[in-house]
C-alpha cells in the first residue's frame, strides 16, 4: 500500500500544469524526431540537455524521458511507410510493417504498433513501480566493489551484445573509459590529458561528445553514403486504421510476449531496446505455426517488437535510477544529465528523492496516454512530416547542434570538439566500430575509477575483494559467461564491413 | 601475432609500414593502438603509484594497456582479411568529399565566426555551407531557410536562454 501512496504523491507532482507541459513537449518532440529518419533520439536528448539546466530537475527529467519513449512511438511510422527505420530499434519493424503497407494495410500497421507500444510501455511501468523499490532496497547494501563489478558487467554487455564484433565493442569501451579520464583527477587534483586546453579542465563536455558521435556522425554518414532519407507522400485516415478480428487475434498474445521480453531485456544493465526488438521478433518467429508468413506482413512481426521496444525503454529506467548504472548510451546521457543537476541516481534516490522518482514514474504513464492520443487520432499529421526533404533537415539539425553545444559553457572550443568527435565517430562507424559503447564507457569511466579506488582502499589493496564479496563475484561471473558466450557465438571476427552499430 | 607480419622486417620498418596515413584511414585499429601508446606514455608522466597507493596515472595506464591489447587482438584476427584485400582497394578513392567538407566547413565557420562577427553571420554561414553538401542550384531556398533558422535561433537561445552572443559583432 505504501507504494500506492507514493505513486499518488508522484501523480500530484506529475499533474501540475508545468509538469504536464514539459511532458507534452517531451513526448511530442520525441514523436517528431522519431518519425523523421536520420535524427536520433540521442541527438535530441543531448540537444535538450542544456535547456533543462534552466529547469527543476523533475521537469527536466520528465521532458528528456518523454523524448526517449516518445521517439519509440514515432520511429515505427517511417519503418512502415517508407521501409526506413526512424531509429535503430525500429529496423525490425520494417520487415513486416513495410509489406503490410504495400498490401494497403499501412493504417492497421500503424494502429497495431501504437497499441503495442502502449501495452509494452504500461507493462514495464508496472514493473518499475513494484520492482524498482525492491531492487533499491537490495542495492543499498552494495559496496564499492559491487558497483565496480556491475559496471564491468554493464560495459561488457553493451559492447558484446550489440550488432557486430564484440572485440570492437570492447575496444570502444576502453577508448570511452580513457576519454572519461580527461579532466581533473578528483583524488589528487592533477590535470589529466587536458593538453593545456582550459575547456578540458572539467573533462570532455558530455553534450559535445554525444552530439559529435551521434548527431554529426549520423549526418556525415547519411550524406557521404548517399543514403539520404527520401521524403514520402502517404496519407493515412483514421478509418483505415481499424484492424480485422484476425489481426486482433494475432496481436493479443504476441504483444504480451513482446512486453515481457522487452521488460526483461530492458532491466539488464548494458542492453538497449535494439536487442529487445530483435529477440522479440526471433521469439515470435520460432513460436509461430506458420513462420513463413514472417517478412510478408505478419501482424506478430510488428506487434511483438514494438511492445518489446517500448517495454525495454521504460524498464531501462530501473537500473539507471535505482543503481545508477545505465543500460545504453541514451540512458548514459540521461544519467550524465542527472549528475549535472546534482542528483546522483542510486538506491538512495528512491527514498531521499522520492518526489523526483515517483513524479517521473507517474509522468511515464501520463506521457504514454498523451502519446496514444498523439499517435492515433493525429497520425495523419505525423505522416505529413515525412514529406519534409532531408536537405532542409540536416542543415537545421547541424545549426541546433552548434548553438546547443555552444550554450552549455558558452564556449567555441566545445563546438570544435563536437566536430572532431563527429569525424571520429563517423570514421570508426564506417569500419564497424560502434559509438554507443564508447559513450557508455565515457560516462561510467569516472564512476568506475572512483569505485575501483574506494574498493581497494577499503580492502587494504586486495584485489580479492572483487571476488570475495558474493554480489561482486556474481556480477563478474556473469561477465565471464557473457564474454565466453559472445566469443563462441561470433567466433569469426572477419566482419569488417559489419553493420554500423547504433 | 607477429608471424603474420611480412618476414624479415625490423620493428622500425614494421612501424613505418604500418603507421602510414593511408593505412590508418583504412585501419582504425592502428589509430587505436597509437592512441593507447600515447595515452599510456602520458599516464607514465603522472604519478602512477601502485595498488596500495594509486596515483592519478594508475587507472589511465591500465586502460591504455587494455586498449592497445584489444586493438592488437583485432588486428591479429583481421589480418588474413586485410592481406587478402591489400592492393585491390584504392584508399579514399570514391569517398564523397563534398558533403564531408560542407558539413565540417559549416561547423568550423560557426566556431570561427560566432564570437567575432556575431550570431547572425555565423548562423547563416554555417547553414549555407552545410546545405552545399547536396548538389543542385537552390540558393533562394537555402538563404530563406538560413534566415528563418537564424532568427528563430536568436530568439530562443540568445533572447530567451541568455546565451551571451552579439547579434552582429
Amino acid at each position: 500500500m505504501e507504494t500506492l501512496s507514493l505513486l499518488s504523491m508522484g501523480f500530484e507532482q506529475a499533474l501540475t500544469p508545468e509538469a504536464l507541459l514539459f511532458c507534452f513537449i517531451g513526448v511530442s518532440l520525441g514523436t517528431f524526431i522519431g518519425v523523421l529518419p536520420g535524427i536520433g533520439s540521442l541527438t535530441t536528448i543531448a540537444l535538450c540537455l542544456p535547456l533543462t539546466f534552466h529547469l527543476e530537475p523533475l521537469l527536466g527529467l520528465i521532458m528528456l524521458a518523454g523524448i526517449f519513449y516518445g521517439a519509440q512511438y514515432g520511429s515505427s511510422t517511417a519503418s512502415i511507410l517508407l521501409n526506413v527505420p526512424g531509429s535503430a530499434p525500429a529496423a525490425i519493424t520494417c520487415l513486416d510493417g513495410y509489406p503490410m503497407s504495400r498490401q494497403g494495410r499501412a493504417g492497421i500497421a500503424l494502429f497495431i504498433t501504437t497499441i503495442a507500444s502502449f501495452t509494452g510501455g504500461s507493462f514495464a511501468i508496472l514493473l518499475l513501480i513494484f520492482f524498482a523499490p525492491v531492487l533499491a532496497d537490495f542495492a543499498i547494501s552494495f559496496s564499492a566493489a559491487d558497483y565496480f563489478s556491475i559496471m564491468v558487467l554493464a560495459l561488457t554487455a553493451a559492447s558484446t551484445l550489440s550488432v557486430g564484433s564484440p572485440l570492437k565493442g570492447l575496444a570502444m569501451v576502453s577508448l570511452g573509459l580513457l576519454m572519461g579520464m580527461v579532466g581533473t583527477d578528483i583524488n589528487s587534483g592533477q590535470f589529466r590529458y587536458t593538453f593545456g586546453i582550459p575547456a578540458l579542465a572539467d573533462g570532455i563536455n558530455l553534450v559535445a561528445l554525444a552530439m559529435g558521435l551521434f548527431g554529426v556522425a549520423e549526418i556525415l554518414n547519411n550524406l557521404t553514403e548517399g543514403n539520404v532519407p527520401q521524403a514520402g507522400k502517404e496519407k493515412i485516415t483514421f478509418r483505415q486504421m481499424l484492424p480485422t478480428p484476425d489481426d486482433w487475434k494475432a496481436f493479443r498474445f504476441s504483444c504480451l510476449r513482446g512486453s515481457f521480453i522487452g521488460s526483461f531485456i530492458g532491466m539488464l544493465p548494458g542492453t538497449g531496446p535494439t536487442i529487445a526488438t530483435f529477440m522479440a521478433y526471433a521469439g515470435e518467429k520460432k513460436l509461430s505455426k506458420n513462420p513463413e508468413k514472417f517478412g510478408h506482413g505478419a501482424v506478430e512481426g510488428i506487434s511483438a517488437p514494438e511492445a518489446a521496444n517500448n517495454a525495454s525503454v521504460q524498464a531501462a529506467f530501473i537500473p539507471t535510477l535505482t543503481l545508477g548504472v545505465p543500460g545504453d548510451a541514451i540512458m548514459a546521457v540521461m544519467l550524465g544529465g542527472l549528475l549535472i543537476h546534482g542528483i546522483t541516481p542510486g538506491p538512495q534516490l528512491v527514498t531521499t528523492d522520492a518526489a523526483l522518482f515517483w513524479g517521473v514514474v507517474a509522468s511515464f504513464w501520463i506521457g504514454n496516454i498523451i502519446l496514444l492520443i498523439l499517435n492515433l487520432p493525429m497520425i495523419g499529421l505525423w505522416v505529413k512530416l515525412l514529406s519534409i526533404p532531408y536537405r532542409f533537415l540536416f542543415p537545421a539539425v547541424l545549426f541546433l547542434i552548434c548553438i546547443g553545444v555552444y550554450s552549455v559553457n558558452n564556449n567555441s572550443t566545445d563546438v570544435l570538439l563536437t566536430l572532431v568527435f563527429g569525424i571520429m565517430g563517423f570514421y570508426f562507424n564506417r569500419h564497424g566500430f560502434p559509438s554507443a559503447p564508447l559513450l557508455l564507457g565515457f560516462v561510467l569511466g569516472p564512476l568506475m575509477e572512483e569505485n575501483f579506488r574506494r574498493a581497494l582502499v577499503l580492502s587494504d589493496s586486495s584485489l580479492a575483494t572483487f571476488v570475495d564479496r558474493p554480489i561482486s563475484a556474481a556480477f563478474l561471473a556473469m561477465t565471464a559467461v557473457l564474454l565466453v558466450f559472445s566469443f563462441r557465438r561470433k567466433a569469426t571476427l572477419t566482419d569488417d564491413k559489419a553493420q554500423p552499430a547504433p | 601475432m607477429l608471424h603474420a607480419v611480412p618476414n624479415g622486417k625490423s620493428l622500425t620498418r614494421f612501424f613505418r609500414q604500418f603507421l602510414r596515413p593511408s593505412l590508418i584511414a583504412r585501419l582504425p585499429v592502428l589509430l587505436l593502438i597509437l592512441t593507447g601508446l600515447i595515452a599510456g606514455g602520458i599516464a607514465f608522466g603522472y604519478e602512477v603509484g601502485s595498488f596500495t597507493d594509486m596515483g592519478p596515472g594508475f587507472v589511465p595506464l591500465m586502460l591504455s594497456i587494455a586498449l592497445v591489447l584489444l586493438a592488437a587482438l583485432i588486428l591479429w584476427r583481421e589480418w588474413p582479411m586485410i592481406q587478402a584485400r591489400a592492393g585491390g582497394e584504392a584508399a579514399g578513392h570514391d569517398f564523397a568529399w563534398r558533403p564531408f567538407c560542407a558539413v565540417s566547413g559549416g561547423i568550423l565557420a560557426w566556431v570561427l565566426l560566432a564570437e567575432s562577427t556575431g550570431f547572425f553571420i555565423a548562423a547563416i554561414a554555417q547553414v549555407v555551407l552545410a546545405a552545399l553538401a547536396l548538389p543542385g542550384p537552390r540558393w533562394r531556398s537555402i538563404l530563406i531557410m538560413a534566415g528563418i533558422l537564424a532568427v528563430a535561433g536568436y530568439f530562443l537561445f540568445v533572447v530567451q536562454l541568455g546565451v551571451p552572443l552579439e547579434a552582429v559583432g
